[in-house]
């Protein structure tokens, strides 16, 4: 292979470019200079101490903060200052940190909010004929009640979601991203809260989605995950970008081992 | 039952239909969507106002002792479609100023202040719509339509009112099953959420704002054209809380919870209270009205925060076992090969 042919090969293998990217409020810089890739059908990790801007980050990719400059690249696209609703017309989903479902609605009914692409959300196809959806609607109530079994959470499926745990809440978060079929996962601390058992079998669920093809940029703290499940790891520190590898390589980086790995924050 | 006693329910069950009109409609905006519309009645009062000055002949065919613009003397239905549709287009600037970057409990301030705004302009404009004084003669529909005494008009009255009510019944039923109303529904639970799904959340708001205030205007229109006369005094900004109360003691999200409440709240309440023997001061009862109506809000909200009739849980049954997990590992493989 040339040397062209694999840079070639490495563009069209990266899914999101950030480069650049900034932001402050106020006075305070949350990132001051973000530059990674993240290439496709991997799980990249985002580490670093509290404060490192790590979620920050994820709020600028995914268009819930406005960044003060840099670029964001997904596919090919430029997305950088778009509002959150359009950068998930792109094929971004993400989670948030505090588990974020409507609780008002049942687990199934979350997870049909997450189905795309979207038939009936109007208000002539809700006054108009019933059959214009129906086939679609059963379509998507099918592709939910498959999910909750590979989850194993079909016993719940009719449930308020304010109803169900945190770590419950956390995999109908995860459950509704992926109705919505996303060509990329942003994961803000996916198993903060929950408890061990659980994470082990929300890291499985990951993997399994890893192997089908789907790409996930995933912030989390829990460093034996971390290992497990991410690769490359992007380690970041006050606002920028200190390190990138494996968990191994990263691991001999005396810079990183200093910055977070030696010190209090990783467990 | 004497003539009197006849005039006298028809006439409750006609307005027990225009109110139970503009509980369905806000329920579409505050029990569905969750947007906390404390302008509502400004919606209902525009409808009105259209449908008076459609209805009326100009100024000066009474001799001009009310003063307003328009008099267009439309017939029937025009002047109550013009109502449903000036309730509508009203909710896109009302939508824009307060539904925009604002966060929820911030909206239902902006909303409250709309409410007191138009009152004040309502009041100062003499020449737009009579000011205070407000207006009067206001034409009734289809009179003269059918032969028929003061009561059989009354009868007819009470069947526009149904087929209305029939009307708005339909569009708030088909809205609140349908996955738009369940995304309404989402945008209620978590606004951010439902953005990161791809959908934006004000332009949903703002559809909905649109539909329940053409049905507040439809209401207004009805109102107008029975009681034949309109002012700032008729809709006051409390007459919201009095929509709000019936939508939460009867129970919010749900068409039979909004009945129970129209029901309870608007007639009932109202309805009791007139029937004390009169005691303390003149206009005593009519603050009573208040003081129970106030009170009932507080006992539901403490009590029963989720109505008589609380929103019913969609339930879904599974279809097939077959198929574990299949389709949605049909759904990603193709991403695999896209990957590579």
């Amino acid at each position: 292979m040339t040397a062209e042919s694999q840079a070639v090969t490495q563009a069209s293998a990266t899914l999101l470019r950030v480069a650049g990217l900034a932001c402050h409020f106020g006075g305070v810089l949350a990132v001051q200079d973000a530059t990674f890739d993240v290439r496709r059908a991997t799980i990249t990790g985002l580490i670093g101490p509290n404060g490192a801007g790590k979620s920050t980050v994820i709020d600028l990719i995914s268009g819930r903060t406005k960044p003060t400059r840099g670029s964001v690249r997904f596919g090919g696209a430029e997305i950088v200052g778009k509002r959150p609703h359009q950068v998930a017309r792109h094929g971004i989903v993400r989670t948030f940190q505090q588990a974020n479902v409507f609780g008002g609605l049942t687990v199934l009914e979350n997870l049909l909010v997450g189905a795309r692409p979207w038939r009936g959300e109007s208000i002539a196809a809700a006054l108009g004929p019933r059959r214009a959806w129906s086939g679609r609607e059963a379509e998507i109530v099918d592709l939910a009640w498959d999910l909750l079994r590979r989850f194993g959470l079909e016993a719940i499926a009719n449930e308020y979601a304010r109803e169900l745990s945190g770590g419950q809440r956390r995999l109908v978060e995860l459950m509704r991203a992926l109705m919505a079929r996303p060509k990329l996962l942003l994961l803000d601390e996916p198993m903060a809260g929950v408890s061990p058992s659980l994470a082990l079998s929300i890291a499985d669920r990951l993997m399994e989605l890893r192997d089908d093809g789907m790409t996930m940029l995933m912030v989390e703290h829990e460093l034996r995950l971390v290992e497990k499940l991410c690769d490359p790891v992007v380690v970041m520190a006050r606002g920028t970008v200190l390190a990138e590898g494996s968990m191994a390589e990263l691991q001999s980086n005396q810079e990183v081992v200093d910055a977070y790995l030696g010190g209090g924050g990783g467990r | 039952m004497s003539t009197g006693m006849i005039f006298y329910l028809s006439g409750l069950a006609i307005l027990l239909g225009i109110n139970l009109i503009a509980i369905w409609g806000l329920d579409l905006q505050f029990g569905l969507a969750g947007i906390n519309n404390f302008a509502y009645i400004v919606f209902q009062a525009a409808g009105g106002y259209a449908a008076a000055l459609l209805a009326l002949k100009p100024a000066s065919a009474y001799g001009s002792f009310e003063t307003y613009i328009g008099g267009f003397n439309l017939p029937f239905p025009l002047p109550l479609i013009g109502a449903a549709a000036v309730g509508g287009l009203l909710a896109v600037p009302v939508g824009l100023i307060a539904l925009q970057r604002l966060r929820a409990d911030y909206q239902a301030m902006a909303m409250l202040v709309l409410s007191l705004i138009a009152t004040g302009l309502a009041q100062a404009q003499t020449g737009l719509v009579n000011g205070p004084a407000g207006l009067a003669l206001i034409p009734q529909p289809l009179v003269g339509a059918f032969p028929s005494s003061p009561l059989g008009y009354h009868w007819i009255f009470l069947g526009l009112t149904a087929v209305c009510c029939a009307l708005t019944w339909w569009v708030a039923r088909g809205i609140s099953r349908s996955p738009y109303g369940r995304l309404l529904r989402a945008v209620r639970e978590s606004e951010s959420a439902v953005s990161a799904l791809g959908r934006n959340p004000n332009a949903l708001r703002m559809t909905v704002l649109i539909a329940g205030g053409a049905i507040a205007g439809l209401s207004g229109g009805l109102l107008v054209e029975y009681v034949t006369a309109w002012g700032p005094s008729s809709w006051l900004y409390p007459e919201t809380f009095l929509f709000l109360t019936a939508l939460i003691v009867g129970g919010k999200g749900n068409l039979a919870g909004g009945a129970l409440g129209a029901l309870i709240v608007p007639i009932g309440i109202v309805e009791l209270t007139r029937r004390l023997p009169a005691f303390g001061y003149p206009g005593m009862i009519d603050s009573l009205d208040w003081v129970a109506i106030g009170a009932c809000l507080l006992l539901f909200l403490w009590f029963r925060p989720n109505g008589l009739i609380p929103e019913r849980k969609q339930m879904f049954r599974e279809r097939s076992t077959e198929r574990t997990g299949s389709r949605m590992r049909e759904a990603f493989a193709g991403r695999r090969t896209e990957a590579r």
